[in-house]
């Protein structure tokens, strides 16, 4: 049986856990204060960002994955500057299990292909960010500040042709709104790949999970940690399981708070 | 008596490592042959293709070693993924190749009845058929889920737990000393952590 999958994402700056509103970054804690706090066992996987915006190196990230990786154990994907299969192999050392590619898939279109080539489909997830304009959806590059003239419609279909293995959607507009993830979005991506879509940018209710995973997602991700400190988080899950959205096996022995914002 | 992380060029390790300094399992990670003859336990992790996997240890001159401290000494080992698929006769992957032979059975690529249902398959999956005998799967039930890559499946005797994918998929095989997961227990959360437990108290 296939499950759809409750992710974390979590954003990385400069070592310190973030929070992202419309790509605007706020501080929330620094990332021991993270492990001693956070049960990783409420999720199925967690994608982990760098989005430091000055001097973003992959050895920082690769510090910092090592260290969540010593706790958490669950798949790890990590990604944020990554634009060679060496800073592939560099994050893989340090414990992830798949590898998340932006803005470089976009500059060096070979890049893709070889990063699959060399640690399988399955290590490739694209993440595209994506901008309404005109009537149709765009690629942003380079933490959303680049649009491109290329729509996500083609882009996905040329990731897949390059050996993605899954896609990390995200919609600019959505990010941090806690108003949903972008319904339109999810069902244009879905309608044009078969590959697996992780929804992200928007989560704020219990509900925009089951929308999302309705519109084509196979996976859901909650992003701001604001949205799950106290009572938020343990309910995610049982509310996915409730509802007529293909469950996860996973046991989720919480009580589903009405409303967590 | 050491327990060895076989390290031969294939997994992520360190994720693996991670996992057992957490239950505080005491082990080295190595690929050095007179450490591998010494070992109490060993664990041979695993991803990569079948024939690579099988090509290392030639080159490593391990294989007389694995089937010295699996058959005639017996010591507990325990093969993840890759790891526990090479214990069969023979495999396919990377064209049919000689296994280790520990186990009568054999790795061939799966081929899901669904076209929706994909290869590569990654995911989690809780478990079906479990022998409730088995040392190693010792307190795990069905409500537990387990995270798996792969493309390839074991078939063959001393299956001890099995999965719904193509068909009932093996998920774990137990044979006296010989122990094998298709998941990933260093990424199957606790669920996960407790097979390794398991693992660490066999005497």
């Amino acid at each position: 049986m296939i499950n759809n999958r409750l992710i974390l994402t979590l954003l990385i700056s400069d070592g310190l856990l973030v929070n992202s509103k419309g790509f605007i970054l706020n501080p929330v804690c620094n990332i021991s204060t993270m492990l001693t706090y956070l049960n990783f066992d409420l999720f199925d996987e967690i994608v982990i960002l760098d989005v430091t915006r000055v001097n973003r190196n992959i050895d920082g990230l690769s510090r910092w994955i090592s260290q969540i990786s010593s706790k958490c154990f669950i798949p790890i994907c990590g990604g944020g500057g990554v634009t060679s299969i060496h800073d592939c192999e560099t994050l893989s050392n340090s414990g992830i299990d798949k590898v998340v590619i932006n803005s470089a898939a976009f500059t060096n279109r070979k890049l893709i292909k070889e990063v699959s080539q060399t640690f399988g489909s399955q290590f490739v997830v694209s993440s595209i960010d994506a901008v309404f304009k005109d009537g149709k959806y765009y690629i942003c590059t380079n933490d959303g500040k680049f649009p491109r003239e290329i729509t996500v419609v083609e882009w996905v279909k040329e990731l897949e042709d390059m050996g993605s293995g899954e896609i990390y959607l995200r919609s600019i507009k959505q990010d941090g709104s806690a108003l949903g993830y972008d319904i339109n979005l999810i069902k244009l991506v879905s309608e044009s790949t078969s590959l697996p879509i992780i929804a992200a940018g928007g989560f704020g209710h219990f509900r925009h999970l089951e929308n999302g995973i309705i519109a084509g997602a196979q996976a859901v991700s909650i992003g701001n940690l604001f949205h799950f400190m106290g009572e938020g988080l343990s309910g995610a899950k049982q509310y996915l399981l409730n509802d007529n959205v293909k469950p996860t096996t996973t046991i989720w022995p919480f009580a589903m708070p009405e409303k967590i914002l | 008596m050491k327990t060895v992380v076989l390290n031969y060029g294939s997994g992520n390790i360190k994720s693996l490592s991670n996992a057992l300094n957490y239950i505080e399992f005491d082990h080295v990670v190595s690929n050095d042959i007179q450490t591998i003859k010494e070992s109490g336990k060993l664990i041979i992790p695993g991803a990569g293709s079948f024939a690579n996997a099988i090509k290392s240890i030639l080159s490593l001159s391990l294989r007389d070693v694995l089937l010295d401290l699996s058959i005639h000494k017996q010591i507990p080992v325990l093969g993840i993924c890759l790891g526990m698929q090479i214990f069969a006769k023979s495999g396919s992957e990377g064209g049919w190749t000689d296994g280790l032979g520990f186990l009568n059975g054999d790795v061939t690529v799966m081929n899901p009845p669904n076209f929706n249902l994909k290869i590569p398959y990654y995911g989690w999956s809780s478990l079906t058929n479990i022998n409730y005998n088995s040392r190693l799967m010792r307190g795990i039930s069905e409500t537990d889920s387990f995270y798996f890559v792969h493309s390839y499946k074991y078939e063959g005797e001393s299956v001890s737990a099995r999965y719904l994918y193509d068909g009932n998929v093996t998920a774990s095989v137990e044979k006296d000393n010989l122990f094998g997961v298709q998941f990933h227990p260093e990424k199957s959360r606790h669920s996960g952590l407790q097979v390794l437990k398991n693992f660490r108290d066999i005497q």
